[in-house]
């Protein structure tokens, strides 16, 4: 049979049984099973329990309990309401401070957190309140929220990066050190246009009123609340880029402090084990989901291998004629859309076998597409009609906001991501300059 | 009727118990690994087994948490067209991702047993320095594997007394 139509077939299956709502493990791993079982024969079941016990024993992927774990512990441990109070002192006088200052906690967040979900549902509860009551425009509130959020994908720690580079056999710390200069530089376009947009019409954010404002003995003293969100990303960041340990040594560090960070808050044992034992439920949780979608997604990819889909797309280019940036840009195009329905992990699951590949056959840098695919996957996490994070947002706003308020807020946010899409795609040195200097 | 509901809620008390009990395993995994950063940093004896044991750990974690994450509705799936089905349909694609789900786990469990058996069989052990015995974590797979199986037989129980109990009404 023809691999291009075998391809064809499983791909309409995934899609029939997405529709039915089969969870994506079951999906992935059945339709994998039932090609590799018909084209293969029925001996090539066999490769399935070695590489599932492999992906199962993995201490790259253990690194994820422990990243959720801290994200948890994070979320509960009233560390950001701390951080927001210094934010509040130092730039509430400037207008659009407040939205400056929340893109601001969110990158602070995203580099101790290893999941989008904590920066986005703290903040839209400490920083969308406070941000109304001083007559901020709810657009502007809810899009720096929903932009700053999703920057945990690309600054490091992040757990979609060691899915990635686990499945494209990537060096997670090179990956981690390749987001740092792109994640820096969409929170500074978002705070760029918050300021631009605030100076032309402060009525979109106006300053706080003078009689409000901190006095600089009350700005002085707030800066110590940055002290454990820098012991917590300098003992994780730190042990990593320094090689001291690997990143799930540096996970189960940062988790050690991030309990005692939680302990030294709440300051009664008994608070500090709910918090604890909830966190630890959470990421058992978490890291269960994804592992079963990695093993679902081993027999669909071993197929796709065997297939060498990837050479035979590269020759159909060939014959085609087709420019490598076409293709490229059809690959970010297809992105966009499936991330307009699906999750990041899935769409990791169903293109890594086949775009990573191929993508390294057309000669470009797997770890240079893998941070394209991570900004593709912000625009996703923010995208109408079914990104996460906008659901989220109608949870918290005020009732009067409908979604269609929502939706149009956070459209300038997109754009800002596409254009960091765009600068990275022109100017590949943004991603990869940093990896290089460090000799992991 | 009776027995069905019971069996049903037998298999998620079990799919909980395990699960939540697994999900502590992460404590053990925190206090392994610092004690290698120190071990290897502070007195220059790193360990031979503290990274394989976290690994064989790992896959206890990943596999008895599996049926409990079924039972919690917690593995992703898309659910944006589903909602918008009438409920008979709904119902018949309840039915067919029991099915195959079912399929799924029957053969990793086949498989995987066939495989973990053969380690038994032959005491395999693992090529390292530290060199345990290898079938206790390759029987993790079927183990799993069960716990899956099971919380799918009950989730299809589920589905068909809901079924029922709506067409009385």
């Amino acid at each position: 049979m023809n691999p291009a139509l075998i391809v064809l077939l499983m791909f309409v299956a995934v899609i029939f049984l997405f529709v039915l709502r089969t969870p994506v493990a079951f999906t992935l791993g059945s339709v994998g099973i039932v090609a590799l079982y018909l084209i293969n024969g029925p001996r090539f079941l066999l490769m399935l329990p070695p590489s599932i016990i492999e992906s199962m024993t993995s201490i790259i992927l253990l690194a994820i309990p422990l990243f959720i774990f801290i994200g948890c512990l994070l979320e509960k441990s009233g560390i950001a309401d701390e951080i927001f109070e210094m934010i509040y002192r130092w730039l509430g006088p400037i207008p659009g401070g407040l939205a400056i200052g929340t893109v601001l906690i969110c990158v602070i967040f995203a580099a101790m957190v290893g999941i989008v979900g904590a920066a986005t549902v703290t903040m839209g509860l400490i920083a969308l309140p406070a941000m109304l009551k001083r007559n901020y425009k709810t657009s502007l509130a809810i899009g720096c929220i929903s932009g700053g959020g999703a920057l945990g994908f690309l600054i490091p720690p992040s757990v979609t990066m060691i899915v990635y580079a686990s499945l494209s056999n990537l060096s997670i710390g090179k990956m981690f050190l390749a987001g740092i200069v792109p994640g820096l530089l969409l929170a500074f376009l978002f705070i760029a246009y918050i300021l631009i947009r605030s100076l032309i019409n402060p009525e979109l954010a106006p300053p706080i009123p003078v009689e409000d404002r901190a006095t600089w003995g009350e700005k002085w003293s707030s800066l110590k609340n940055l002290t454990m969100p820098f012991i917590l990303i300098f003992s994780i960041m730190g042990t990593i880029f320094s090689g001291l340990a690997t990143p799930t040594e540096a996970a189960a560090v940062g988790a050690v402090v991030a309990m005692a960070i939680v302990l030294f808050r709440k300051r009664s044992i008994s608070k500090t084990m709910d918090v604890v034992f909830n966190a630890s439920e959470q990421a058992a949780f978490l890291t269960s989901m994804v592992l079963w979608i990695i093993i679902g997604c081993l027999a669909f990819s071993a197929v796709v291998n065997t297939l060498g889909l990837p050479l035979l797309l590269k020759e159909l280019i060939d014959s085609i004629g087709l420019n490598r940036w076409t293709v490229l840009i059809a690959m970010m195009v297809s992105f966009f859309l499936l991330g307009m329905v699906m999750d990041d992990l899935p769409i990791i699951m169903i293109t890594v076998p086949i775009y990573v590949p191929l993508i390294t056959l057309l000669g470009f840098d797997p770890l240079w597409f893998g941070i394209l695919f991570i900004v593709n996957m912000q625009m996703a996490y923010l995208t109408p009609p079914f990104g996460f994070v906008l659901f989220y947002m109608k949870g918290v706003v005020p009732p009067g906001i409908t979604m269609g308020d929502i939706y149009r807020s956070v459209w300038p946010f997109i754009g800002l991501q596409a254009v960091c899409l765009i600068l990275i795609i022109v100017y590949p040195q943004l991603v990869l300059w940093l990896p290089s200097t460090v000799g992991m | 009727m009776q027995t069905i509901e019971k069996l049903i809620s037998f298999v998620e008390n079990l799919n909980k118990m395990v699960g939540k009990a697994a999900s502590n395993l992460i404590f053990v995994f925190m206090f392994l690994m610092v004690y290698e950063v120190i071990a290897r940093y502070f007195f220059e004896s790193p360990t031979i087994w503290v990274h394989e044991l976290c690994g064989y750990l790992f896959a206890a974690y990943v596999a008895l948490t599996g049926g409990w994450v079924l039972l919690r509705k917690g593995h992703v799936a898309v659910d944006i067209i589903y909602q918008y089905f009438p409920r008979n349909i709904k119902f018949i694609a309840d039915i067919i991702v029991s099915i195959v789900a079912l399929f799924m786990f029957t053969v990793l469990f086949w498989q995987g047993y066939k495989f973990a058996w053969h380690a038994f069989i032959t005491n395999q052990h693992s090529h390292t320095l530290f060199g345990p015995i290898l079938w206790p974590v390759k029987m993790l797979l079927p183990l799993g594997a069960v716990f899956f199986i099971l919380q799918i037989c009950a989730d299809f129980g589920k589905t068909m007394l809901e079924y029922k109990k709506g067409s009385a009404q």
